[in-house]
């Protein structure tokens, strides 16, 4: 460090300057690019979720808490989310795409999460109406959420543990939490994910990951009432039953 | 001279005495009078004396014609092996109403109220089969034994015929329920005591029984009191004139607890495990209601001075206490100091044969010249006729193993025991416990781990079991070329007490999913429509032809471990150049989803199109023994075991979806399948997963019918995890640690719960159930099922062959199908314990050994057989069958089987008379053998106690008062478990699983009540095989048809349900639930009854027999051999009909191996069939003790 400081000259670091001053004046005047979605439905009304995008649409999401890939805008302009209503019309027979969220990718970040949450029905809402969602965006910038971490999202209804390795955290609902985790050699991580209940904490999952330093893991916790049935095949319920409604926890990764 | 003239004149001056000698004379007469007097006196008393002692000899003359008529009556009717004896009260009598729900202390009340009122519990019956029907294979159970009175051994029945089966109930003139009215508390030896009919009896048991009130009046025994006549009677013309009297009463030994025997091995952690293997003593101390009364502490258990005790009485000298005497001698019916047994063959008749001896033969050829006994011995026994192999069951060895007439139902050619177990299986099996290297070759290393092998017609094999299997798939696209990764998993678990190595090769069949090609609409929302079979089906990610080998390194006793790719392998070691490359790919203990197999597939992907994987049908996993001298190990000669799965018959579920989702460029992960094996969560089950299904089933596979729980086989069912993750995601499918439910504080999941629970909860089946405690609980890790011989620790009892996999050998070409494969299958239809229990096979009428029932094929019921077979023939002697020994310094395992003959002629450190078929039945006899025909509730509690205070498990703590009764009663299905006792009947805990139970006191004096209630309602029992077994009847219970439920359960078993094993040990559900008997699918077992009282029953801390008969089989026989005997008899004076003398005599008889006429005397010996006389008198009786009584002592 020594030998590096001498070595510093003003006109170089006047150049510097200009450069980094250069930059971010760039920055204000020019926008981001759209950032990289990924989109998640905490619904579990029938119907599949899709994109418009140029004269047809684009599936984000075969079933709910189905946590689309990434889906990277053209432009900044709106993104038109449609839900195909499951019930055929009595007159066409064909089943309708009905217009239920409006998405502005946000410019502030490289990427993000968004997730949709249908509101409760208005009073006097009639049966079957297509619901209003609310939208959220989780910014998933680099720099906030940095490789080789696991950022734990609680959009469930009860306060949540996760342990990964020797990482253990509580999250309180619709708080995120990031954790930096060591794992083995062979970047294994044992992850286990409980929820409070008033008889204590209940394990949801127990379960093996893996986390490269390439890659960073999101988990989100979400109340499913269909304890999340679409996840089984009919052999599976016929064996066990349906599921109960509960809490579950999903998990993606962002490739390298 | 004038001196003398003077003094003869002073002399004669003197005054006369002329009476004198009168008076001499009378006094001499007097004394001569006196001395005649005297003499008179004394010739009168000698006289008197003299009579006395004539009179008295006289009366002991006629106690001894009445010993000889009561030795010979019992010669006559005992001495023959197919014989029992029982107490009178082991009948119920006409007025004592006992019905299904009377409990066993009800039942004693009423019966103890019947009996106190004067009559004689106390006599001894015998009884003999009387059924001469033929065995007839389409009625079995008109072949069922009925027991015929042969006499009651009392005086005065000596002249009326035995029942026969012409004559089934022959009428004796006395009867033990005859009331007996002058007996009274206050009756003395002296009277003559007048029964209902006037009829004179004579008291030869009360105060020695400690009879004092009307409560305890039925420990006292009145016998008839016979006359004895003369026709020599001088002056009488030779009438019959009455010149005295005898009674006799036969007292049975062998229903008594043997008090005065010692725990040889007690105190010795070494041999700690020999008091386990086999009960070394009746724990007297168990006599007691509360724990503290009764002889609760009397004694020092073990205390060496029960070696020098030789009567009854002699035991109130050891103990303590001020009530001591007077328990001891209220137990006079219950405790004995005498009983020895005969190792004798009770339902066929000859010596029992050694099977220690047996099984231990050097080779097959030997063994199977020993087992088959043509020329020598009796029966003649030819089972194993073949220099092959040779099956257990065959109508040679018990005639319950005969085909139905309709015999093609029955397998046809050639027979559905074809492939069952075998006598050499069981020869390998004994012989486990030796080392690879020995011959014959066990499983054991030098370094203490069990090695796995096959299971062949001649060896009984050593595997885990593979609970779980799992492939899942992702594909990759490399340059244009197809790969698939296919991540096998597999969990495998050890059932055995020791840990278990060896290299298993796991194939994966059946489940072949396709690549497919197409272009859909949408890659995002992709229809299985748009896709079709990339090329020919040979492109499929099926692992047929990989050997996948799991390496198992001392899978610790009772653990399941995970197997998955070494990880340490190179790409190239698991890279498979094309769908039939078989390379060997390691698989170890380890969890790690980043592994995998790779396949190149050979296709490329076509322009514009994606490819996917598509499902496919069910799972079959098969493990094989890693034989590569075989060359290729997935010959059917080299499969260990396998398990096929299919999924639910519902057509639309194969098309809902996309193993791996549509991909046209890099990887896509993807789901999988997996199966694991049904628990007692699963809804619908009719079936007990621990008892009434082989756990170790070498073929589990469905057939003929849907898939589901009620299938005998269909033990797992095979799920579909669909692959829809996003084509970005790298992570895992969380499904692949589906059911993995490891420890809550471990690190991987390279262990795992099994057994009582398979299958996990939550989202993707990674969590434990709340029932037994989630994550946090413990139970489940450790389960030891099955008891592998270990080195030094030879099996010593049949009851250990619970152990023995009785799942018979594969069929080659299995699959060709046919009536070879019904042959094959219906060994897997096996209960998990069949020797020693007695529930019924769930799929054979109770009425039947044998069944058909559509579609599931021809079954029997292996238990009955195995105990039919077994249990009267054979014996475990423990005696060894290499080195020295010697009975003066040394101890059998089975320590109260000791030699009876002299030791001088040297012979007890002489094996040669010891190692041989039926030397040891020939010169060995069984200390304090206990006959199960004993109605005693206080003796049945010193028996089943007989393991008390032996260390077990983790349980050392002995007596320390009522509050602290630890090891009451312990029984373990294990020899050596790991865990406690502690709420092991709960199924539930750990205990449940690696422990054992412990009936507390309450539990022991409730099961003893039971039991006896049960010999009563089950009894005359005519053969261990008999006691052992349930009884052949029709189904189902009513009030009018097996009311009591004879045919689903031994008495036994039947007893120890009473006790434990009911839902209500079981505190959560849904273990507590009943196995279910109707069903959606219909119903499986014959009729209701035969639903388990919950879904674990079986579990190791559920009480099986054979957990009891384990450690007391060996003691334990269908008779008696010792007697006591007790006569009476007098004299009467002809002239006045004055009783004028009385004498009393007790005799302890013995029966013995020898016949009553000895082979040097023409008749035969020991290990012959009776002819002549022998037929008729059997096996000699000799008086061990004898001596006179007194009044006092009766």
């Amino acid at each position: 460090m020594s030998a590096f400081i001498p070595a510093l000259r003003p006109g170089l670091f006047c150049a510097v300057f200009l450069v980094a001053l250069a930059t971010f004046v760039h920055a204000q005047t020019e926008p981001k690019p759209p950032a990289k979605l990924r989109f998640l439905f905490l619904d579990e009304t029938p119907g599949a979720y899709a994109l418009k995008v140029d004269n047809g649409f684009k599936q984000i999401s075969s079933a709910p808490y189905a946590i689309s890939p990434l889906f990277t805008p053209t432009g900044a302009s709106p993104l038109d989310i449609y839900k195909t209503n499951p019930i055929p019309d009595p007159v066409s027979g064909k089943k309708e795409r009905i217009k239920v969220a409006r998405v502005v990718p946000p410019t502030t970040t490289t990427s993000a999460l968004v997730i949709l949450t249908p509101r409760p029905p208005a009073a006097g809402a009639t049966a079957g109406a297509v619901p209003v969602y609310d939208v959220e965006f989780i910014d998933s910038d680099p720099e906030a959420y940095p490789l080789g971490t696991v950022r734990i999202l609680n959009r469930g209804h009860a306060v949540m543990a996760a342990q990964f390795g020797d990482e253990t955290v509580t999250t309180e609902p619709g708080a995120t939490r990031i954790v930096k985790p060591a794992t083995d050699p062979r970047f294994r991580l044992r992850a286990k994910v409980a929820t409070q209940t008033p008889g204590g904490w209940e394990l949801l999952d127990s379960n093996v990951t893996l986390l490269k330093a390439d890659t960073r893991i999101t988990g989100v916790l979400v109340f499913s009432p269909s304890g999340m049935r679409h996840l089984y095949d009919e052999s599976t319920l016929y064996g066990r039953g349906a599921p109960p409604p509960g809490h579950v926890w999903l998990m993606y990764s962002d490739p390298p | 001279m004038k001196n003398a003239r003077a003094q003869s004149a002073v002399l004669r001056c003197r005054p006369r005495r002329g009476g004198f000698a009168l008076l001499i004379t009378i006094t001499l007469l007097a004394f001569l009078v006196l001395l005649l007097v005297s003499l008179a006196s004394l010739t009168r008393v000698e006289t008197r004396v003299a009579g006395n002692n004539q009179q008295l000899a006289q009366a002991r003359q006629n106690a001894l014609m009445a010993l000889s008529l009561a030795l010979g009556q019992l010669q006559k009717h005992t001495g023959p092996d197919q014989r029992v004896t029982t107490p009178a009260d082991i009948q119920i009598p006409t007025g004592i109403t006992i019905n299904a729900t009377t409990t066993g202390n009800q039942a004693r009340a009423s019966l103890d109220t019947y009996w106190r009122a004067s009559r004689n519990r106390r006599w001894t019956g015998a009884w003999r089969n009387i059924n001469t029907t033929a065995y007839n294979s389409d009625d079995a159970p008109a072949f069922n034994p009925t027991p015929g009175l042969q006499s009651w051994l009392v005086s005065g029945n000596e002249n009326t015929s035995a029942a026969t089966s012409a004559t089934p109930a022959p009428n004796f003139p006395f009867k033990p329920t005859d009331v007996v009215t002058g007996l009274t508390a206050a009756s003395t030896p002296l009277d003559e005591i007048m029964d209902a009919g006037n009829r004179p009896h004579r008291l030869l048991v009360k105060t020695s029984a400690g009879v004092t009130d009307a409560a305890s009046l039925d420990r006292a025994v009145t016998a008839p009191q016979m006359l004895i006549q003369s026709t020599t009677v001088p002056g009488t013309n030779g009438t019959a004139t009455p010149v005295g009297h005898y009674a006799w009463w036969v007292g049975d030994e062998g229903v008594k607890a043997r008090a005065n025997l010692i725990d040889p091995y007690a105190g010795d952690p070494s041999a700690g495990f020999k008091s386990r293997q086999s009960a070394q003593r009746p724990a007297l101390e168990a006599m007691t209601t509360n724990g503290t009364d009764g002889l609760a502490g009397a004694f020092a258990a073990n205390d060496a001075r029960f070696t020098r005790v030789n009567t009854s009485a002699q035991l109130g000298f050891i103990g303590s206490g001020a009530t001591h005497q007077t328990e001891v001698t209220a137990r006079f019916h219950d405790l004995t100091v005498n009983s020895r047994g005969v190792l004798a063959d009770v339902k066929n008749g000859g010596l029992k044969r050694d099977i220690s001896y047996i099984l231990s033969r050097p080779d097959l050829s030997a063994f199977r010249t020993a087992l088959t006994t043509v020329s020598t011995g009796s029966p003649a026994y030819n089972v194993a006729p073949s220099a092959v192999s040779n099956t257990v069951f065959s109508s040679a060895a018990t005639p319950y193993a005969t085909y139905p007439t309709n015999s093609a139902l029955y397998g046809g050619n050639p027979g559905i025991f074809t492939y069952g177990p075998t006598w050499e299986q069981l020869w390998s099996f004994y012989n486990m416990g030796n080392l690879t290297s020995a011959s014959p070759a066990g499983v054991f290393d030098t370094a203490g781990n069990a090695n796995g092998r096959l299971q062949t017609a001649t060896r009984q094999g050593l595997y885990p079991i593979l609970i779980q299997a799992k492939a899942f798939y992702r594909l990759r696209i490399v340059g244009s070329q197809i790969w698939i990764d296919v991540i096998p998993m597999a969990v495998l678990a050890n059932p055995y007490n020791v840990p278990l190595s060896g290299n298993f090769i796991l194939r994966l069949t059946g489940y072949a999913p396709q690549v497919q090609e197409g272009t859909p609409a949408d890659p995002d929302n992709p229809s299985t429509s748009e896709f079709t079979n990339l090329g020919s089906t040979s492109a499929n990610a099926g692992l047929y032809n990989v050997r996948l080998v799991i390496q198992a390194v001392g899978i610790p006793p009772g653990r399941a471990q995970v197997f998955m790719v070494d990880a340490t392998q190179s790409v190239a070691e698991v890279t498979a150049t094309s769908t039939t490359d078989p390379r060997r790919v390691r698989m170890v203990n380890d969890y790690d989803p980043s592994t995998y197999v790779t396949i190149n597939t050979g296709k490329t992907l076509p322009a514009g199109k994606h490819i996917a994987l598509y499902s496919g049908s069910g799972l079959t996993g098969a493990l094989y023994a890693d034989d590569t001298s075989l060359g290729d190990p997935f010959v059917f000669t080299n499969l260990i075991s396998t398990i096929a799965t299919v999924r639910p018959s519902d057509s639309g579920m194969e098309t809902s979806g996309f193993l791996v989702y549509p991909l046209a460029s890099g990887t896509r992960q993807g789901g999988g399948t997996a199966f694991a094996y049904f628990d007692p969560q699963f809804p619908r089950l009719q079936q007990s997963l621990f008892y009434q299904v082989n756990y170790r089933a070498i073929r589990l596979d469905s057939h003929g019918a849907a898939a589901d729980n009620r299938h005998p086989l269909q033990w797992a069912r095979s799920y579909v995890y669909y692959g829809n993750t996003s084509t970005d995601d790298s992570l895992p499918n969380p499904f692949l640690a589906a059911n993995l439910l490891a420890p809550q504080d471990s690190g991987l999941p390279t262990t795992t719960r099994w057994g009582l629970v398979n299958n996990g909860e939550g989202t993707y089946f990674t969590t434990a159930p709340a029932s037994i405690g989630g994550d946090s609980g413990t139970t489940g890790f450790v389960n030891l099922l099955y008891d592998v011989p270990q080195p030094g620790r030879p099996i010593t009892s049949l009851a250990q062959l619970q152990h023995f996999n009785g799942a018979g050998h594969h069929k080659a070409n299995y699959n060709a199908g046919g009536d070879d494969r019904w042959s094959s299958m219906t060994h897997q239809f096996q209960v998990n314990y069949p020797v020693g229990n007695s529930y019924p096979n769930p799929r054979v009428r109770r009425d039947r050994s044998l069944d058909w029932q559509s579609p599931y094929a021809y079954v029997y019921d292996g238990s009955y057989l195995w105990n039919d077979l077994l249990w009267d023939r054979f014996h475990f002697s423990s005696y060894p069958q290499s080195g020295a020994f010697d009975f003066s310094t040394e101890s059998l395992v089975n320590a109260r089987y000791r030699p009876f003959r002299d030791n001088t002629a040297g012979a007890w450190n002489d094996p040669s008379a010891y190692r041989g078929l039926y030397l040891a039945a020939q010169n060995l006899l069984v200390e304090g053998a206990f006959n199960i025909n004993s109605t005693s509730v206080e003796a049945w509690k010193a028996v089943f106690s007989s393991l008390r205070n032996v260390t077990t498990g983790t349980e050392t703590k002995t007596d320390s008062g009522p509050a602290n009764p630890n090891l009451t009663a312990p029984f373990s299905r294990i020899l050596s478990p790991s865990g406690g006792a502690t709420d092991a009947k709960t199924g539930i805990s750990a205990n449940a699983w690696n422990g054992f139970r412990n009936l507390t006191q309450d539990e022991v004096n409730t099961l003893a009540e039971e039991m006896v209630l049960q010999v009563r309602r089950r009894g005359p029992f005519l053969s261990m095989g008999e006691f052992i077994n349930r009884r052949l009847t029709a189904g189902p219970t009513s009030a009018t048809v097996d009311p009591f439920g004879l045919g689903l359960s031994g008495a036994l078993q039947a007893a120890i349900d009473k006790v434990t094993n009911r839902a209500s040990d079981v505190p959560v559900a849904p273990f507590n639930t009943q196995t279910e008997w109707s069903t959606p699918h219909g119903t499986m077992f014959p009729d209701a009854d035969y639903r388990m009282t919950t879904r674990i029953a079986g579990h190791p801390g559920y009480l099986l027999q054979s957990d009891v008969l384990s450690p007391l089989g060996p003691s334990l026989a269908a008779r008696s051999d010792t007697f006591t005997i007790r006569t009476y008899g007098d004299v009467v004076n002809p002239a006045t009909s004055v009783v004028e003398s009385r004498a009393w005599c007790e005799a302890i008889v013995q029966r013995t191996p020898d016949y009553v006429i000895p082979r040097s005397s023409g008749g035969n010996a020991p290990d012959e069939a009776a002819t002549g006389a022998n037929l008729d008198f059997g096996r000699r009786y000799q008086i061990v003790s004898f001596r006179w009584l007194s009044p006092e002592d009766i």
